[in-house]
């Protein structure tokens, strides 16, 4: 070849880099309040990746733009313009339109130096996300009291308004881009979701497009009783992430309360398994003087994956627990039967549409797979008295007494079998696999006695490396 | 996200919510081809029938309109199509809590469309969907999308039946297709429509060769409801030929008429008759028989085996006898392959999958005996209706399936089928290759048996994993090659359609058909494996 030829050649092979280097390329499509997978039509999206814009912007008015700077977002065969909230050059926040019918959509990415491969995105029926202060869907929930202001703390019959995002569709029904009405009638949703506080049903006198907003969810719900601080949405059988609704109002039942709490399993020895349901084994400890002028009271040591709550009657000096304990067949890698369908991360291939990961058939992890270490620490997590079908965890119920006026305690020594609480955390799919690629996390555990945190842990997790 | 106070004060509102929901829309589809948003065609045509899918859509029990001028409320249901600053009414043709069917008027803007079903005031969430000049569908007898088309042989003005497998056409003769999507009218779309030739590129496909079209446009009976008559193109037989109509380059669902060249009865590829085929469609069952001859290479890439060309050989026969309704013979026979020099598409299905119930075995006797070439060897029955024998294995040569002619019979036969004889030649082998090019794919073959058949298939890669469209196509081993016409590749997923995202591959069996006594039909056949 002569020069000329190899010129032309180092040429041409630079352009395709340049070309190829300029493309916007989207790694993962993830509910914008929660950063969780799974979002339904309607639902505030954050785009990741690369080169999604080249400057950074944001829609200043109502309804939003469905171009922003030279950045556009087509979702599905029709290539539905999705509205834009904000747009950066790693991140785009978007709705996913209501409008694009289909189970799985493609989101592409368009900008003035060209069109993003094509993403997969499934869609689920419901994917509820809520806002938190920190923005990043962890931490305190975004929550104002019923006059718009800072609630300051959460009481039973309080009650609060919460944010959230990916509920579905509405009745009447918001456009994209269109913020819910403001006035009647306003855009309730379709199905109503259920909301948890502090580990109980809270009411919910309102649930619909926050007027003003596009994408955006009111809730007005009153909470009934408050034995931790956590706070999450179900629909449709989707639940939210779990946050913080802040600090609670204290009761004023005890004393010198104090307590541990610690994670089991997995150690920071452990490493994780190459499947999703991680176990999560805790134990705590506790210790309080009852006052005299004492009503009931709960003791709530809690995580993401399992708690152990108990309920305290100093009149008639006596105790119920409710210990969450994983299910039997669980324990044996069968989860067939539960609502947790594992995922071998094992399987996991990455393809330019995304990270693929194929379920273990029938639902069962197969023994060979259950690292002993997890097998081991599962003996010494108590039996369920109250199975319950088709769940991954059952209920260890316990009911004692005590001598009025003394000091409540749980410990290895008094009351045990309330101390030790065992579930299973879903992790999800990673959005990007690299090569060896160890994914890590962390999930808390809090221990509350009688409204008060008395401690909480950060127990750090990692997976196999795949 | 930010987000801010809002200034309204909703606390004081108390919830107010209906009985029921709202309507939701699930797919926005031809009422003639049902196909699914991702397909090719799965675009609305102007003046067409569209059916809508979802929940709360109308009322429990179905409403029909019952005349003309067809209304745009029925049964509380109402459909209104918005595009860009354009809001047309649908003509309402029925409405259910599940399902409702509407005509897309003329004037409708080609474009993306939103669409809002509203029921007893309640509005649904918009679902879009294409709005296109022309977007042809099909209608079927399953009134699925496909299988057998709803056609008619023309033999006179009063005697039109509807063609089926007892009923085939013959070429030359004028067939009338139904469907829906040809595109838009010049008159009114919610009376009876005035039967007027539409000025279109249209072709109508059939076994394979362009039909000579007479007309095409809406029926006289039915608003939104077109008529193609053709003429059935000499050359063309079968139970299963392959039906498209193609306006520009939209494609519809494939469907199939039945053609037979003498008679009234078709009979299928395998040889099977049409009147068994419509007693099997009508709920009966018969009896059948089938005898295979195999041979492969015991090349297993999961236990380590990663070149074919050092694995031994295996050779086996296997039988079985059973007395079948459709949905089991479907699992035995591929009743549906198109007729030879077509193809079919099949679009994916929303019915799921159903395991068919089970079959009743036959007793063809202890033994069958093979003799070939190489002496004879025996099946024996090792379950009920089913017979096997191991011929060799990990042998590096061919110990028994030589080419050559094959006798298979019972001997005195069983309580079940009675005594038969069938042979059999077993061919040189068959080679296939795929040739791609610029102009589309082609398939050349050799060996094979010169009076079967050779199969190609293949589906639309799912390089997005959206709707996946297969097909399969026929052609006689005598032929030596076989060209997939643009059609398919016009109906396969759009990522599919520049050939590069297709899977091809084509096969081809020796067989020959037999009767015994308590056997409706009998099957022997060869087929190997061996590249």
């Amino acid at each position: 070849m002569s020069s000329e030829g190899h010129a032309a050649t180092l040429v041409a092979l630079f352009s395709w880099a340049v070309a190829a280097s300029a493309q916007p390329t989207v790694t993962a499509v993830v509910n914008g309040a929660s950063f969780q997978s799974g979002v339904p039509r309607g639902c505030i999206v954050s785009i990741f990746g690369s080169r999604l814009a080249q400057s950074t912007t944001s829609a200043n008015a109502l309804p939003l733009p469905k171009k922003l700077a030279d950045t556009v977002v087509r979702v599905g065969d029709l290539e539905i313009e999705a509205p834009l909230y904000f747009i950066s050059p790693g991140q785009i926040n978007a709705q996913l339109p209501f409008e694009a019918l289909g189970s799985t959509l493609t989101l592409v990415v368009t900008t003035a130096e060209g069109k993003s491969k094509p993403f997969l995105l499934p869609v689920a029926d419901s994917g509820p996300g809520i806002f938190t202060v920190s923005g990043d869907g962890k931490g305190q929930a975004r929550v104002l009291g019923a006059d718009f202001q800072p609630i300051g703390v959460a009481a039973p019959g309080r009650p609060m308004i919460l944010y959230a995002t990916g509920l579905g569709p509405t009745d009447p029904p918001a456009l994209s881009g269109t913020p819910g009405v403001n006035g009647e009638p306003l855009n309730r949703v379709v199905n109503p979701p259920d909301v948890f506080i502090g580990e109980s049903p809270a009411r919910v006198d309102f649930a619909g497009l926050a007027p003003g907003f596009a994408g955006v969810y009111q809730l007005n719900v009153v909470p009934l009783q408050l034995f931790s601080d956590r706070l999450f949405i179900r629909s449709q059988g989707s639940t939210s992430n779990i946050v913080s609704v802040g600090s609670l109002a204290a009761g004023r039942n005890v004393s010198n309360a104090s307590g541990t709490i610690q994670a089991i399993y997995p150690a920071a020895t452990d490493v994780g398994p190459g499947y999703s349901p991680l176990l999560l084994v805790a134990k705590f400890t506790a210790r309080m003087d009852i006052l005299p002028s004492a009503g009931p009271f709960v003791i709530a040591a809690i995580s993401d994956a399992a708690s152990s709550i108990i309920t305290v009657d100093p009149a008639s000096g006596t105790f119920e627990g409710t210990v969450t304990v994983p299910s039997v067949p669980p324990r044996f890698g069968d989860f067939s039967r539960s609502e947790i369908r594992p995922i071998d991360f094992l399987s996991c291939h990455q393809e330019p549409s995304g990270v693929v990961c194929f379920p273990f058939p029938g639902g069962i992890i197969p023994a060979s797979r259950i690292s002993p270490s997890e097998l081991r620490v599962l003996t010494t997590v108590p039996l369920p008295n109250t199975p319950a079908a088709n769940s991954s965890t059952s209920q260890l119920k316990v009911q004692g007494s005590f001598r009025p006026g003394s000091t409540f305690v749980i410990d290895e020594q008094s009351n045990s079998s309330l101390s030790i609480f065992a579930g299973y955390l879903v992790l999800p799919v990673p959005p990007v696999l690299a090569a060896q690629q160890q994914s890590r996390g962390s999930t808390t555990l809090k221990l509350f006695i009688d409204g008060n945190l008395v401690t909480s842990n950060d127990v750090p997790y990692r997976l196999l490396p795949f | 996200m930010k987000v801010t106070r809002k200034l309204i004060g909703l606390w004081a509102i108390v919830l107010g919510q209906a009985n029921s929901a709202p309507p939701q829309i699930g797919a926005i589809v031809n009422a003639a081809s049902y196909a699914l948003p991702g397909q090719s065609n799965s675009g609305i045509a102007q003046g067409s029938i569209f059916v809508v899918f979802g929940t709360e859509l109308g009322p429990a029990e179905l409403q029909q309109a019952s005349g003309f001028p067809l209304p745009t409320t029925l049964g509380g249901t109402s459909m209104r199509v918005r595009i860009d600053a354009t809001t047309v009414d649908a003509f309402m043709i029925y409405s259910s809590a599940t399902q409702a069917a509407a005509i897309l008027p003329s004037n409708t803007p080609v474009g993306i469309g939103l669409l809002e079903v509203t029921y007893r005031g309640r509005a649904s969430q918009s679902g879009a969907f294409r709005i296109q000049r022309s977007g042809p569908g099909i209608l079927t007898q399953n009134q699925t999308g496909n299988g057998p088309a709803l056609a008619q042989n023309f033999n006179s003005e009063t005697d039109q039946p509807r063609n089926g497998f007892t009923r085939a056409a013959h070429p030359g003769q004028l067939i009338t297709l139904w469907g829906t999507g040809l595109g838009a009218i010049t008159g009114n779309d919610s009376v009876a429509p005035v039967p007027r030739d539409l000025n279109l590129n249209l072709k109508v496909l059939v076994g394979g060769k362009l039909a000579a079209v007479r007309y095409k446009g809406r029926s006289g009976c039915c608003a939104g409801v077109d008529q193609i008559t053709f003429e059935m193109p000499r050359g063309v037989e079968g139970c299963y030929v392959p039906v498209a109509v193609r306006v520009d380059d939209m494609v519809s669902n494939f469907a199939t008429i039945a053609v037979a060249g003498a008679g009234n009865v078709c009979t299928n590829l395998e040889g099977i008759s049409g009147a068994d085929l419509e007693k099997l469609q009508g709920g009966g069952n018969i009896s059948y028989g089938s005898m295979f001859l195999y041979l492969g290479l015991d090349c297993d890439y999961y236990y380590g085996c990663t070149d074919p060309r050092t694995a031994p050989y295996l050779e086996s026969g296997s039988a079985s006898f059973f007395r079948y309704g459709l949905q089991q013979l479907s699992f035995q026979l591929r009743l549906g392959l198109p007729s030879p020099g077509s193809c079919i598409i099949y679009a994916p299905s929303q019915v799921p999958f159903a395991v068919p119930p089970p079959s009743l075995p036959l007793n063809a006797g202890p033994v069958l005996n093979v003799s070939g070439p190489k002496g004879a060897r025996q099946l024996t029955l090792n379950s009920p209706g089913n017979y096997f024998q191991q011929f060799s294995t990990g042998a590096t040569q061919v110990q028994f399936l030589e080419p050559g002619n094959y006798v298979v019979d019972n001997g005195p036969g069983g309580v079940d089928v009675g005594p038969f004889r069938a042979a059999l030649s077993i061919p040189k082998p068959f080679t296939a290759t795929v040739q791609r090019s610029t102009a589309g794919v082609k398939v050349v073959w050799s060996g094979g048996d010169s009076s079967s058949f050779v199969t190609v298939q293949g589906a639309g890669v799912p390089v997005l994993n959206r709707v996946s469209a297969s097909f399969v196509c026929t052609e006689r081993v005598a032929a030596g090659q076989f060209t997939i016409p643009e059609e398919v590749f016009l109906s396969l997923p759009p990522d599919s359609v520049d050939h590069s995202g297709v899977m091809v591959s084509a096969t081809s069996a020796a067989a020959t058909l037999f009767r015994a006594p308590g056997l409706d039909i009998g099957k022997f056949s060869y087929v190997s494996s061996v590249p």
